[in-house]
């Protein structure tokens, strides 16, 4: 996954969700060793601070974990990834289905249509 | 400043040696056909005669060429784009100004060796040892050894000091014409040309007549020859008085110019 | 270590009748990326070069890391100008022997591996190199020096978007906790991701100094659209602006 950053909207923020996507999908897999800010900075072309800002906002929402000296892994907790995943998931579903209302589709268009898959 | 010359002289050697080798090689092949005499042959003699014109030729543009250099130097590695990284070197205004000063000054000197070297490469072909030889036996006996040797060495630090002199005042209308907004160049080749005319009213005003006291003031047949001498040297002290004088005049408002109204493009 | 690396009080320089800098107030602290931003003519080179002690302010005065600007200060400011600064007899081996020789800072092996990477030959002369090829040469030996203050000037302008690429990335990769990069551009959009702080500049004057993240939050738009927006030029309206030329 590449990121990619508006301008327009606080980056650490933009950051911190795109991060937390690679947690729940198991880019970044549970307890591993997170990267360091500058390499993460310098992958994403960002700025060190504004990186250092979103993982710390990460440690504060129990998904990243901070060892001192050893950097930052990935939080343990199998249960608050799922919980993430899942809120994400939610929201997903929220746009999928206020996108389709605004289409005109009715719901059992809508429920075909997710049955029908890819 | 001795950094700054290392690179003052990378730059020169890179140029010069050739050129020098060059004026040397000439010197050698003159040495050798001036003494071709081909009688009635004009193509040979043409040969000979271009030899030493392109000696002649290429002895005064050397020494143009090392002038327009050290004049160059200063003024693209100060006050042109090298003058943004030259400027902002963590060493003195000084050490910049003399390691520039003292490297121009050191190629200037070492080109006139050259030319002389060569001069003396040429004459030896056609001019008999012996005959210099007594010219300077006569001199020493005229004026007394310690006397003569005085006198040499003064001649040789007025040639030194007046070398210095002759890369300050450039330096000093570069900086000048560097005040100017527009037309930086125009502006310090006048200012080149008002500082010489100022200097020559000056030196023709207060200091000719100055040395000429000392002559006309005496009859000079009826010096001995230790008071003559005594005589000469003392109007070279004061001459070379007046080159070290200027000199510093030169120096002075040159780097305060580039300290307080520096003012690159 | 002082704290506040760039301290200016009262900064004023002025040409002619003309202020180049009117009045600059600000300070910069360490580790920051800042973006001085603002059109051409704005002073943001006149005050890169008071920085540099390459000009004397008018009035008021400057302070790097405590020091007015002279041999300390040059010692550690890493600068770019946004010209070509080399001597033209020099090969690239020459240049690398000068910055190692006046700056005690200089890492070369890291320049030379970045030249290596560059495709730049210690023998290469400098005069049959490309404009490209000169700019990345000089962006290399700047950011080899482990300097407090980067003061790059326009880096980025009339340059290939892979060699912007290439100058972000370098920036990035040489960000120094104790150092602080000043970048001096009017094309906005391609850095503001890698800033921290940006000073708007205009006809000498500052008119905002803050944070990025505070900009994003509070208007609500990206730093490019906001500098466009304040910076926008009368001029450009399609009905034309005030006055008409006068016809003699």
């Amino acid at each position: 996954m590449d990121w990619s950053i508006d301008s327009a909207r606080p980056i650490w923020i933009q950051l911190c969700e795109q991060l937390t996507r690679r947690i729940v999908s198991g880019q970044y897999p549970m307890g591993a060793r997170l990267p360091s800010v500058r390499e993460l900075a310098e992958e994403a072309g960002v700025n060190p601070n504004t990186m250092q800002r979103a993982l710390a906002h990460l440690e504060d929402q129990g998904l990243a974990v901070g060892k001192g000296t050893q950097g930052r892994s990935v939080t343990e907790d199998e249960e608050k990834i799922r919980a993430v995943r899942l809120e994400l998931a939610r929201e997903s579903r929220a746009r999928y289905v206020s996108d389709l209302k605004a289409l005109g589709v009715t719901p059992e268009e809508a429920a075909k249509l997710f049955e029908e898959g890819d | 400043m001795g950094k700054i010359m290392k690179y003052e002289f990378r730059s020169m050697f890179r140029l010069f040696i050739p050129l020098w080798l060059g004026i040397l090689v000439l010197s050698v092949v003159n040495r050798f056909t001036t003494n071709l005499q081909f009688g009635n042959d004009k193509l040979l003699n043409f040969f000979v005669g271009l030899a030493l014109f392109l000696y002649v030729v290429g002895i005064i543009a050397v020494i143009i060429v090392a002038y327009i250099f050290i004049v160059l130097r200063f003024y693209k590695g100060l006050l042109k784009d090298e003058g943004y990284l030259t400027m902002t070197l963590p060493v003195s205004l000084d050490s910049i100004l003399w390691g520039k000063a003292l490297a121009a000054w050191i190629l200037m000197v070492l080109t006139t060796l050259v030319c002389l070297v060569s001069a003396g490469i040429l004459l030896l072909a056609n001019v008999n040892l012996r005959d210099l030889a007594a010219v300077w036996e006569q001199t020493v006996t005229y004026f007394g050894s310690v006397q003569t040797a005085l006198l040499t060495a003064q001649i040789i630090l007025t040639a030194l000091l007046s070398t210095l002199y002759s890369i300050l005042m450039p330096y000093l209308a570069m900086a000048i014409g560097h005040l100017a907004q527009k037309h930086r160049v125009g502006a310090s080749v006048l200012a080149y040309v008002i500082i010489a005319t100022v200097l020559s009213t000056v030196y023709n005003t207060f200091l000719t007549p100055a040395l000429l006291d000392f002559l006309v003031g005496y009859q000079i047949p009826v010096l001995s020859p230790e008071a003559l001498a005594g005589m000469i040297s003392r109007g070279l002290w004061i001459y070379l008085l007046v080159i070290v004088v200027s000199c510093v005049i030169f120096y002075i408002p040159t780097r305060v110019i580039l300290s307080k109204k520096l003012n690159l493009e | 270590m002082e704290e506040t690396l760039i301290a200016c009080e009262h900064l004023t320089k002025r040409f002619g009748l003309k202020a180049a800098l009117d009045d600059v107030n600000l300070t910069i602290g360490r580790g920051r990326i800042v973006g001085l931003l603002g059109p051409n003519g704005s002073g943001k080179t006149t005050w890169i070069k008071i920085l540099c002690g390459l000009l004397q302010p008018s009035s008021g005065q400057v302070l790097i890391a405590g020091n007015a600007p002279g041999r300390e200060s040059k010692s550690i400011i890493s600068y770019l100008p946004d010209r070509m600064y080399f001597a033209d007899w020099m090969v690239a081996g020459d240049l690398m022997d000068y910055f190692e020789d006046f700056y005690a800072d200089f890492d070369r092996g890291k320049a030379e591996r970045m030249c290596a990477s560059l495709g730049i030959q210690k023998q290469d002369r400098i005069k049959t190199m490309s404009k490209g090829t000169k700019e990345k040469l000089q962006l290399a030996l700047v950011m080899c020096r482990q300097a407090q203050i980067y003061l790059l000037d326009e880096p980025i302008a009339g340059v290939d978007p892979a060699a912007r690429d290439f100058i972000l990335e370098t920036i990035l990769r040489n960000y120094n906790p104790n150092g602080t990069v000043i970048i001096s551009t009017h094309l906005i959009s391609d850095v503001e991701k890698v800033l921290d702080e940006v000073i708007f500049l205009r006809e000498g004057k500052i008119v905002r100094h803050d944070s990025v993240d505070n900009i994003r939050e509070t208007e609500g738009k990206s730093v490019d659209e906001l500098f466009r927006e304040v910076f926008r030029a009368t001029s450009y309206f399609p009905e034309g602006g005030e006055q008409p030329w006068e016809r003699s």
